[in-house]
């Protein structure tokens, strides 16, 4: 299955704890150098960028370990990929030569309509048969390891042949991709359809997890929203407790894109998930 | 379940609204459009509608947000204004093009125009395409951007909505010396005809 990921390899650098990187935060991080082992970029931001914004990319790249989280490269797209998307990816992975990148178990992209949004994947076994074609399509051109993101869903789609685990643990087995756990959207899916995250927990193929994000959302007529605008509230530092003490995990990203709290209020959220990680010995 | 005609499917009725009220009064006809077996059009318009429409109402709230976020300045302009003149344009214009940030904003700008003037003054159009313009020029590279604007488009940028300006064409032009050089800018005053 070409370059897989396995997150037990040496040759997976544990990066720590960081946070996904947004304009805002430049001046804080350089002040506070010390607290945040690595950075998130979202890719999109810097594949059709000015030169101004690719000098704050090398700037961020001069001082801190940088991993690209792409957005809309459409890995679950019957209809394929965008060449140009893919392109640009790969040359954004290319200068930035990280130890892994990631994007989204979804599309957003389909019958010649670019949604501009993570859509959920039918759970069925053409889905992970779509995945593992257009993975294989990324591979040769990015050879660098890749990890999928678990997303929120709102939507069942019709005709699911499996359930949430397996379908990922399908995908993970047949692609050789390793795992982007975002603990949040774990805990937001079964939130919102009644179910107990912590009574389903040995069901996760948490052997690939390599990385993991997690946020506080937002509740919005009874559902659970995964805004990135609130500190993370104590279900989710349980969830993401469980999660470290099973996976193999080589960071942890916060993230935070609205209602921005002071760096220090950030730091702290990060040196609750680093003393988690070593609890468990995930690094020194 | 087909996933190329699921995800069509999926892909019209996050945006387009007007496609997903046909959809659920007739699935079976609409559905054919993007490739949906009877049956496969029947599954999906009988399951849940609420995530559906939960999944379209977060997309509009994302573009609405996205725009503000590109034109700060003509938003912030528009104040109260902005969510209604968007919700208009979104409900004619679905997500565009491949570059999230700049692609719905170009259509929410050439959208302006057909707005009467009532929802906001003459002025108004030229400095939401002056404030683009500015983005569109930071992604050129060395080809100068140039653009010819009724209003004298540098003072606008100051102006509360309610701010008569009589009409002076301008001339504006975005320039890199070198791909990897500061952007230039200039406004030129023109004779008014």
């Amino acid at each position: 299955m070409g370059a897989g990921v396995n997150p037990m390899d040496d040759e997976l650098p544990a990066l720590g704890v960081g946070l996904g990187f947004r304009p805002p935060f430049l001046a804080d991080l350089f002040r506070n150098r010390r607290g945040v082992d690595f950075l998130e970029i979202t890719a999109d931001h810097y594949l059709d960028a000015p030169p101004e914004k690719l000098d704050e990319l090398k700037l961020l790249a001069d001082h801190f370990p940088i991993i690209p989280h792409a957005l809309d490269l459409s890995i679950g797209s019957a209809e394929g990929m965008d060449d140009d998307y893919l392109e640009a990816l790969a040359g954004l992975v290319e200068r930035l030569n990280p130890p892994w990148w990631s994007e989204h178990l979804a599309f957003t992209r389909a019958g010649g309509v670019a949604i501009g949004h993570l859509a959920p994947l039918p759970r069925t076994r053409e889905a992970v048969d779509v995945v593992a074609r257009n993975v294989e399509r990324i591979r040769g051109r990015i050879a660098t390891p890749l990890i999928l993101e678990n997303i929120t869903a709102t939507i069942d789609l019709p005709g699911a042949e499996l359930d949430e685990p397996e379908f990922l643990s399908m995908v993970l087995d047949q692609t050789g991709c390793g795992w982007l756990c975002d603990v949040t959207n774990l805990y937001t899916n079964a939130e919102n359809r009644g179910r107990d995250p912590m009574a389903e927990l040995d069901r996760w193929p948490w052997g690939r997890a390599v990385q993991f994000h997690f946020a506080g959302g937002h509740r919005q007529g009874g559902t659970l929203i995964d805004s990135h605008a609130h500190t993370t509230p104590p279900e989710v530092w349980r969830l993401l407790d469980e999660a470290a003490r099973r996976a193999p995990v080589r960071g942890i990203i916060l993230e935070r894109d609205e209602n921005l709290p002071p760096m220090a209020d950030l730091l702290d959220e990060l040196d609750r998930a680093r003393a988690i990680a070593r609890r468990y010995e995930r690094w020194a | 379940m087909g996933l190329a005609a699921i995800q069509a499917a999926l892909a019209r009725l996050a945006i387009d609204p007007t496609w997903r009220d046909r959809f659920y009064r007739d699935p079976i006809a609409v559905g054919a459009e993007v490739g949906l077996s009877p049956t496969e059009a029947l599954a999906l318009a009988e399951s849940d509608r609420r995530p559906i429409d939960e999944f379209a109402a977060s997309l509009h709230r994302k573009r609405r947000a996205q725009i503000r976020r590109t034109l700060p300045i003509a938003v912030r302009a528009l104040g109260d204004r902005y969510g209604r003149l968007f919700d208009r344009y979104a409900h004619e214009a679905p997500p565009r093009g491949s570059r999230a940030d700049l692609d719905d904003a170009l259509g929410f700008v050439a959208a302006l125009n057909s707005f009467p003037e009532t929802d906001r003054p003459p002025w108004f159009p030229d400095l939401a395409r002056y404030e683009l313009a500015w983005q569109l020029a930071a992604r050129t590279g060395i080809w100068p951007v140039v653009r010819l604007f009724r209003f004298p488009v540098g003072r606008l940028i100051h102006l509360p909505l309610a701010a008569e300006v009589t009409p002076a064409p301008t001339l504006a032009i975005w320039w890199r010396p070198s791909p990897r050089s500061r952007l230039r800018h200039v406004l030129f005053p023109l004779p008014r005809r």
